[in-house]
């Protein structure tokens, strides 16, 4: 065993030694074989043009070495803040590469185009030069925001794309220029906030113009991060859906407010000899953090869009087309499809697709002859995006004529926009019968259509409102006058009455349970047994000294002693004797001596004084009740 | 005092005979109004019916006057407002077998079918509220009898407990049942036809569907003039107030 343990170990301990190793290679070859590539130098700025209150971030990368300083050039207008070193070491098909970048923040002091010349990079592996990176360094943020003629605190400006895209601007991508009226065309709104100013939304996006409705838009918009000419913005997206309501060529467009909150550059030393103008207290996060924020209330408009309004054809219009105007699916079924004479049948209908589900109405029966058919009931289930989802009608149908066989095709129309055309939808006629119908043979449809029609005219006048035939009658007395029905524990009398049967009944379970717990405890009954004997053996000891009976007092004297320390000790009150007392109490006890009093008396026929008297009593009382 | 004491008397006991009057002339001039509405039901004047029973509800309810008022709705086809009364009028007197009857009759004729009940549902539905309060209130004192009195003679402990947990079983089914049903108390019952449900409580938002007059709907938060409600059917949406009622009569 022992044996087999050193051999496990000394296995292990190669396994380790191995590891170490082929760790030990790898960290050689990272360090000390020379890199293969040759170094090479690169420069990248991230933004090409920003304003003056912002600063861009240069990145310096230098491949084959694992370490360089760079020599920053000196720039009048243009001040570098190193910001970081990075090294990545990577193992291609067993060969190194190192690549070393430093980022360095660029602030600018001034207005215009820059040309950050080509950096001399000098490195223990060798040389390299970066290419110069040419930018523009533009007004502060908050003048592009405000038009030269407005206030810069108070007034709304109103931003129209092209105007001031370094804060703000609107994107509205319609899918159609020309639509049917009630026609529902996508919408795509989004709004673009330079990354980086805070911006609290006032409203969504509203319609400018007439003529259209725009459906809810979601309080909460898609937010993504796109880049636009090199700039980095926060973009908010709806997706939504337009319609037209008036006939007609319009132009639209979409705004919306906004509260921009803008920061007050801080003003820095031109002899850059404040604190607030260390390199490193001079960073944006702390002009953030300890610059001002001014509020600026902006109305963001997009630009201007066509959209024409068609008005639909009167050609070709079926006589069911309520103004459904997309692409739809119908689906049709029926529950239960085995009913009892009378009994109602669900049909299910559900609309599906695209479209202006708000003028979507129920599907009708092509044949209603020998149907009874209620109001049918609708919900609306959006799914998939704007003007996505399906319509769920469920009507109740009851078949009058015991002898239908199925329930007729459901037809449903609307205009299909891509083809300009009016379609009708038509379910198949679903089968079902009614318990305890007597099936006929089928006669030709003609016949049995012109025999059905004739019957329901003479049935009944279809679907006007008649009076209820199997209602039961009047009652003809008004009957107690009262008011509103009202819940019974709102009623005071009631409320009372129950909190009174919980006390009662919690008062008698208390007491119940106690003397439960009294019936059941030995040591209680013991006590109150003790006391109970002992409160008559002291009524006769006041007896017995009242009329001076001595023999009487001892006698009772020495059975309360008997009884109490019977009880106590659990042994025969009247086999306790002195040798007992003697033996088991201390030899001072008052007790001894008045038993021993006691037994004196019967025996020998002592007599005692009053006083004596007295003193047992006061004595015998104050020892038994101790003992309790 | 002992001059002026009988001309109290007399003047009380003929204030108490003029009030009697006036109370019995009331009841009379009620009864009257009652009948005539009925002869106009009667003569298939149901509109007339209605407005002389609806004008008699200001005065006080009673389940005969609702449940008349509730037939006289039926005939003249306003199913949501006939359904409204006969609930009401059932919360008076559950175990009418008329009112049930003539509510079921006319769900079925307007096509105000109920979906099957769940077993909860129906053990909620097999008394009324105050029903359910009244057994759920006996059964708790002849719990606490059973367990807290002296055993009568022959019974046994074990008796005692099986009766004792039976009651307490009871109780607890009535509160249960109380519970359930108290859910319910503040309905409201369609009185519109073709009301929308909405998406959000304005007249400008999307509707949902519509939902159908006679339906019992459960009205939740306010906002505006719009209630969250929830059909029988488990719909949910934003239902303007006044496209339906509750079933609780106010007491004035």
């Amino acid at each position: 065993m022992k044996k087999m343990r050193r051999h496990c170990n000394k296995k292990n301990g190669r396994l380790i030694g191995l590891v170490a190793l082929c760790v030990l290679v790898v960290i050689f070859f990272a360090a000390v074989i020379p890199l293969q590539a040759e170094v090479q130098g690169s420069a990248s700025l991230n933004a090409t043009s920003f304003p003056i209150d912002r600063t861009a971030a240069l990145s310096i990368t230098v491949k084959g070495t694992r370490s360089f300083e760079p020599q920053m050039p000196e720039i009048d207008g243009l001040q570098f803040y190193q910001r970081g070193q990075s090294t990545q070491i990577e193992m291609i098909n067993g060969a190194f590469s190192a690549s070393v970048t430093s980022v360095y923040q660029v602030q600018g002091l001034r207005e215009g185009k820059f040309t950050i010349p080509a950096i001399m990079i000098t490195t223990q592996d060798g040389t390299a030069m970066t290419q110069p990176i040419d930018f523009e360094i533009t007004a502060s943020q908050s003048a592009a925001a405000v038009s030269p003629g407005q206030s810069a605190s108070s007034s709304r400006t109103r931003l129209r794309s092209g105007e001031a895209e370094k804060v703000a601007f609107m994107r509205v991508t319609l899918d159609k220029e020309k639509s049917y009226s009630g026609e529902i065309v996508p919408i795509r709104i989004k709004a673009y906030f330079r990354e980086g100013i805070k911006t609290n939304l006032n409203t969504l996006p509203q319609v400018i113009g007439e003529g259209f409705v725009l459906q809810q838009l979601a309080p909460e918009p898609l937010q993504t991060r796109e880049i636009v000419n090199n700039t980095a913005y926060a973009v908010l997206t709806w997706d939504s859906a337009l319609s037209g309501i008036k006939e007609g060529k319009h132009t639209i467009s979409l705004e919306l407010e906004a509260t921009l909150l803008l920061p007050e550059q801080r003003r820095r030393s031109p002899r850059g000899q404040s604190l607030l103008n260390d390199p490193f207290l001079g960073d944006s996060f702390f002009d953030n953090f300890f610059g001002r924020y001014r509020e600026k209330e902006v109305k963001v408009v997009s630009p201007e869009l066509d959209l024409a309004v068609l008005s639909l054809p009167e050609e070709g219009r079926p006589p069911g087309f309520h103004g459904a105007i997309g692409e739809f699916r119908l689906s049709v079924t029926g529950d239960p499809l085995e009913v009892e004479p009378g009994e109602p049948i669900t049909l299910t209908m559900t609309v599906r697709g695209r479209g202006n589900f708000d003028r979507v109405q129920a599907p009708e029966l092509s044949e209603d002859t020998g149907w009874k058919s209620y109001t049918p009931s609708s919900e609306l289930l959006e799914d998939g995006g704007p003007g996505q989802g399906k319509k769920v009608f469920e009507q109740a149908l009851v078949a009058r004529d015991s002898h239908l066989q199925e329930i007729p095709v459901v037809t449903f129309s609307y205009f299909d926009p891509l083809s300009a055309t009016y379609k009708v939808l038509k379910s198949d006629p679903i089968p079902f019968r009614v318990k305890g119908a007597v099936v006929e043979e089928k006669k030709p449809e003609t016949d049995a259509r012109v025999e059905q029609e004739g019957e329901v005219q003479d049935q009944t006048p279809a679907r006007i409102e008649a009076p209820i035939s199997n209602l039961a009658p009047l009652k003809l007395q008004l009957g107690d006058m009262g008011q509103a029905a009202v819940p019974l524990f709102s009623k005071r009398w009631f409320q009372v009455l129950v909190v009174l049967l919980i006390v009662l009944f919690l008062v008698v379970a208390v007491l119940r349970q106690r003397a439960v717990y009294n019936a059941n405890n030995p040591k209680l009954q013991q006590h109150q047994a003790m006391k109970h004997l002992l409160t008559l053996r002291l009524k006769e000891i006041e007896q017995a000294l009242a009329g001076n009976d001595t023999r009487g007092f001892l006698v009772s004297c020495r059975r309360a002693i008997q009884e109490q320390l019977g009880l106590l000790w659990e042994i025969e009150a009247g086999a306790i004797t002195l040798a007992d007392l003697r033996q088991r109490l201390p030899e001072d006890s008052s007790l001894v001596a008045i038993f021993s009093a006691a037994e004196e008396s019967a025996y020998g026929g002592q007599e005692l004084s009053s006083q004596q008297m007295q003193s047992f009593a006061d004595r015998l009382q104050k020892e038994l009740e101790g003992l309790l | 005092m002992k001059v002026h004491s009988p001309k109290i008397v007399c003047a009380v006991c003929f204030l108490l005979f003029l009030v009697n009057q006036v109370l019995w002339a009331e009841e009379q001039y009620r009864e009257m109004q009652f009948q005539e509405a009925t002869q106009a039901y009667g003569r298939g004047e149901y509109k007339v019916a209605s407005r002389q029973f609806e004008a008699l509800v200001r005065d006080g309810v009673s389940a005969s006057l609702l449940f008349n008022l509730a037939n006289s709705y039926a005939q003249a086809g306003e199913s949501g407002r006939a359904i409204l009364n006969y609930e009401r009028a059932r919360r008076l007197a559950p175990s009418d077998s008329d009112i049930k009857g003539n509510l079921e009759n006319v769900r079925k004729e307007k096509g105000l079918f109920q979906e099957e009940q769940s077993i909860d549902q129906r053990f909620v539905t097999f008394l009324e509220l105050n029903q359910w309060t009244g057994l759920a209130v006996i059964a708790f004192v002849l719990f606490a009898a059973v367990l807290l009195l002296p055993l009568p003679f022959g019974l046994t402990r074990t008796s005692r407990y099986t009766a004792a947990a039976f009651f307490l079983f009871l109780t607890a089914a009535g509160i249960t049942g109380s519970v359930g049903q108290y859910r319910h108390w503040n309905d409201g019952v369609v009185i519109i036809p073709d009301a929308r449900l909405r998406v959000s409580p304005f007249a400008s938002a999307a509707s949902i569907g519509t939902i159908q007059e006679g339906r019992l709907v459960r009205p939740g938060k306010l906002h505006g003039n719009y209630f969250l409600v929830e059909d029988e059917t488990g719909r949910s949406g934003w239902l303007e107030a006044d496209a339906f009622e509750p079933i609780v009569l106010r007491n004035k």
